[in-house]
């Protein structure tokens, strides 16, 4: 544990929500029959694979067709947040972005990645405890324990700069988009093979087969099985693969982050490997331009406008919605804190940038990451039922909103005479 | 078909011409303002003209008196201005079923414009001959390939290196990338007074985009690609194109070395590439990963990368033997060519602007 609160929150997804996919109801055993009828009656075709099981278990999982629904309660927060003395009247630009980095470093950067790091260890130790006695296990664990490692990541993705950025590690953490099916090609290969499935050779496969989406398959595709005696010693021998291959991964990207590591300390004091406080201060811009831009085309916009309930982020496992939800928590950390102490970057909009329309662009900012926040909310059916079109939702005025979020952060860097990427584009 | 000879070379400076150009455009998330912009060696600012649309690449005139502003992609207005005035002298306009491709070259005498087009009813690249005192299309011949991007004089000023990076597209999907299961970049060589195809190398990657190359004494070209293919494979972005003892030119490009993990964090682009035509030292851009790498393409080595916040565009300056390079932020950095050290003294900064990918040296 590494000291920050709220972390384990984000791996209590209510069950009924993990999941839409794929195990035809008639799998479901005649001892338990009503519930299966039930579940029938709320889902028309599918159950996912656990809720197959647990239905076998004579659990009570509550109304299986029920959207996803998600205990998730936002990125991770050090038990006491940084405090930062602003003085009452605004400082130079420097000053105020020296304020900002201290503050986010400590209270957003560090608590999300520390949680990564722990989510993937809390996983390496599901699968272990899973895969002792496959057959007795409780796979619901381990879905548990993806989620909440999924969660974590989706807190930390939002940055494009530092060692995510390094090695492919951001595409071996989770191949997404995957227009050409990768995961599930470099999945099966592995399975397919007779030899020994370790951490190190998985590290020198496919990045398919590395990460979160992998894992996700070996969970929720239904032509897979952790419990199968058969299969499962291989399958255990990959999850054991990935997790350990995630924990590293989270280490790698994480400890750097933390209050006495190099990028924690360039960050804090402008130093290697940032060239200088603009460079800094893109790397939270950029992670609220880029990634409401991603959020609104990758995660949303081109699966919904497909059709194409396989583009969604995390459709086998129905988490498409919340890997959202967190990446506005995520999102918001960066930009507000209700707490009046902290020093967030819509304070130093207000403070360093009011000339430049600083404060009504933090007002905004703000404002659009609430409504975003909100319409997740209200979105009341899984994201891949309205992509399938067994339920109905914007997504088209939500992605609308992330464009407008996307839109704010280049604005905020125009106020702050920051540069995001001008010369990028594909084709120039 | 074209004539020989070089224009009179004014020394730079002189008559107030800038010392580097480049495409630019106003800051802000509308950014509907473009311009061709002029500035001097310490950065400061000659000259700005508006532009109709995004504009990318300004090609000089050897008399260095004027220069043509390539459109952006699919941009159909080119125009020619006056370096020393900063004012616009004339403008000109695709043929039909044609569009830009954002580069240009003059012959060497001044009295051609060779630039890239899209032949977008057939899918064919071309590279069109402009008269450069009336602009009117003179001669056309193909490209060699689909999508034709950058082109170069090889050293005798009598070929022109193309690279075709083989994406298709069409005007009615401005941006969309229409073939890239199937695309197949090459780097042609075409006899500049006939238009006759030389030589036509292959790409190293059928999805590595042969974008934008530069040209050092030896003859070789120096190529800088973006890939194409899934996100996470490593495939090189850097090559060249070396001729065998004989003159003899090979059949594909020769992809150069790179770290794993630098060739890991340039997110598969590079945006622009620059030589020492003398030293064989180069640069390329590598703007998604905020690098600009450092090569010696003669012995085929990486040699550096310093961080510089979405930098593309880059020029040699012979007189300060340095390395200049320009980003998206309107910052203008200096680079020592022996050492790659940054020279802060160097560093100039226009805040409205955003450079767009090309700088040229004037």
């Amino acid at each position: 544990m590494n000291g920050f609160r709220g972390w384990r929150v984000g791996i209590g997804i209510v069950l009924a929500g993990i999941a839409p996919w794929s195990t035809p109801v008639a799998g479901a055993s005649e001892a338990n029959q009503p519930a299966a009828e039930e579940a029938e009656e709320a889902e028309d075709t599918f159950r996912p694979l656990w809720l197959t099981v647990l239905l076998a278990e004579g659990t009570d999982v509550g109304d299986p067709g029920a959207s996803a629904t998600t205990a998730f309660q936002g990125c991770a927060k050090p038990d006491a947040l940084h405090a930062t003395a602003a003085p009452a009247a605004a400082g130079s630009v420097e000053q105020e972005r020296s304020l900002l980095f201290a503050a986010v470093a400590a209270d957003v950067l560090a608590p999300h990645h520390a949680a990564f790091i722990d989510a993937t260890e809390s996983l390496v130790e599901d699968v272990a405890e899973h895969c002792a006695a496959p057959a007795e296990g409780n796979v619901n664990v381990v879905a548990q324990g993806w989620a909440a490692a999924m969660n974590a990541w989706q807190c930390v993705q939002v940055l494009r700069s530092g060692p995510l950025e390094e090695n492919n590690r951001r595409f071996r953490i989770q191949l997404f988009p995957d227009p050409n099916e990768a995961v599930q090609r470099n999945v099966a290969t592995l399975l397919d093979g007779d030899e020994a499935i370790t951490e190190s050779r998985l590290q020198g496969s496919p990045v398919g087969a590395q990460g979160l989406p992998a894992f996700e398959r070996l969970l929720f595709d239904e032509r897979l099985g952790l419990t199968d005696p058969e299969t499962a010693p291989r399958h255990c021998a990959l999850a054991s693969a990935i997790a350990g291959n995630l924990h590293t991964m989270a280490r790698e990207i994480g400890e750097p982050w933390a209050a006495d590591g190099a990028v924690h300390q360039g960050f804090v004091n402008v130093g290697d490997p940032f060239t200088g406080s603009d460079d800094v201060l893109a790397v939270v811009l950029e992670a609220i331009h880029e990634q409401a831009e991603f959020i609104a085309d990758a995660k949303l916009a081109t699966p919904s406008a497909q059709g194409n309930v396989g583009g969604l982020e995390s459709h086998l496992a129905g988490h498409s919605k919340e890997n959202i939800v967190a990446n506005v928590s995520a999102l918001q950390a960066l930009v507000d804190d209700e707490d009046e102490n902290t020093y967030r970057l819509r304070d130093y909009l207000r403070r360093a940038h009011a000339e430049d329309d600083g404060e009504a662009i933090g007002e905004n900012l703000a404002a659009a990451l609430a409504a975003a926040a909100a319409q997740l909310t209200a979105l009341d059916a899984r994201i891949e039922d309205i992509v399938g079109g067994t339920a109905t939702g914007d997504l088209d005025g939500l992605a609308e909103v992330f464009q407008r979020i996307s839109r704010l952060g280049e604005d905020a860097a125009v106020a702050a005479d920051v540069q995001l990427g001008f010369t990028h584009d594909d084709g120039d | 078909m074209l004539a020989a000879g070089v224009a009179a070379v004014l020394p730079r400076g002189v008559g107030g011409l800038a010392a580097f150009v480049s495409a630019a455009s106003a800051r802000g998330s509308s950014a509907t303002r473009h311009f061709a912009v002029g500035f001097d060696s310490a950065g400061k600012e000659s000259f700005r003209i508006p532009q109709p649309a995004r504009a990318h690449q300004i090609a000089v005139a050897p008399d260095r008196a004027s220069a043509f502003v390539a459109p952006r992609r699919p941009g159909t207005r080119g125009m020619v201005i006056d370096l020393a005035a900063g004012v616009p002298r004339a403008h000109c306009a695709a043929a039909p079923d044609r569009h830009f491709y954002g580069h240009a070259i003059y012959s060497a005498d001044g009295q051609y414009l060779f630039a890239t087009e899209n032949d977008f009813r057939h899918g064919r690249g071309v590279v069109s001959v402009r008269d450069a005192k009336t602009l009117r299309v003179v001669a056309e011949f193909d490209s060699g390939g689909v999508g034709p991007h950058q082109l170069a004089w090889l050293s005798d000023q009598a070929t022109i290196a193309v690279a075709n990076g083989g994406i298709l597209t069409h005007p009615s999907q401005p941006r969309k990338k229409l073939n890239l299961p199937t695309m197949r970049p090459n780097l042609t060589l075409i006899d500049a007074a006939t238009g006759r195809l030389l030589h036509r190398a292959a790409g190293s990657h059928h999805q590595a985009s042969i974008r934008h190359i530069a040209v050092a004494d030896g003859g070789w070209v120096l190529v800088g690609m973006q890939y194409e293919g899934p996100p996470a494979d490593d495939v090189p972005l850097v090559a060249a194109l070396k001729p065998a003892p004989g003159g003899r030119w090979p059949e594909r490009l020769e992809p150069l070395a790179i770290p794993l993990p630098t060739q890991r964090s340039l997110k598969q682009y590079v945006g622009s590439v620059a030589v020492d035509a003398a030293t064989s030292r180069a640069v390329a851009t590598c703007p998604r990963a905020n690098l600009a790498t450092f090569w010696d393409i003669g012995a085929g080595r990486f040699l550096a990368q310093r961080r510089f916040r979405d930098c593309c565009g880059v020029a040699f300056d012979a007189a300060a033997q340095e390395f200049v390079v320009s980003n998206g932020g309107g910052k203008i950095m200096r680079f020592a060519a022996a050492t790659f050290e940054p020279r802060h003294e160097g560093t100039a900064h226009l805040s409205d602007l955003q450079w767009d990918n090309h700088l040229t040296a004037v």
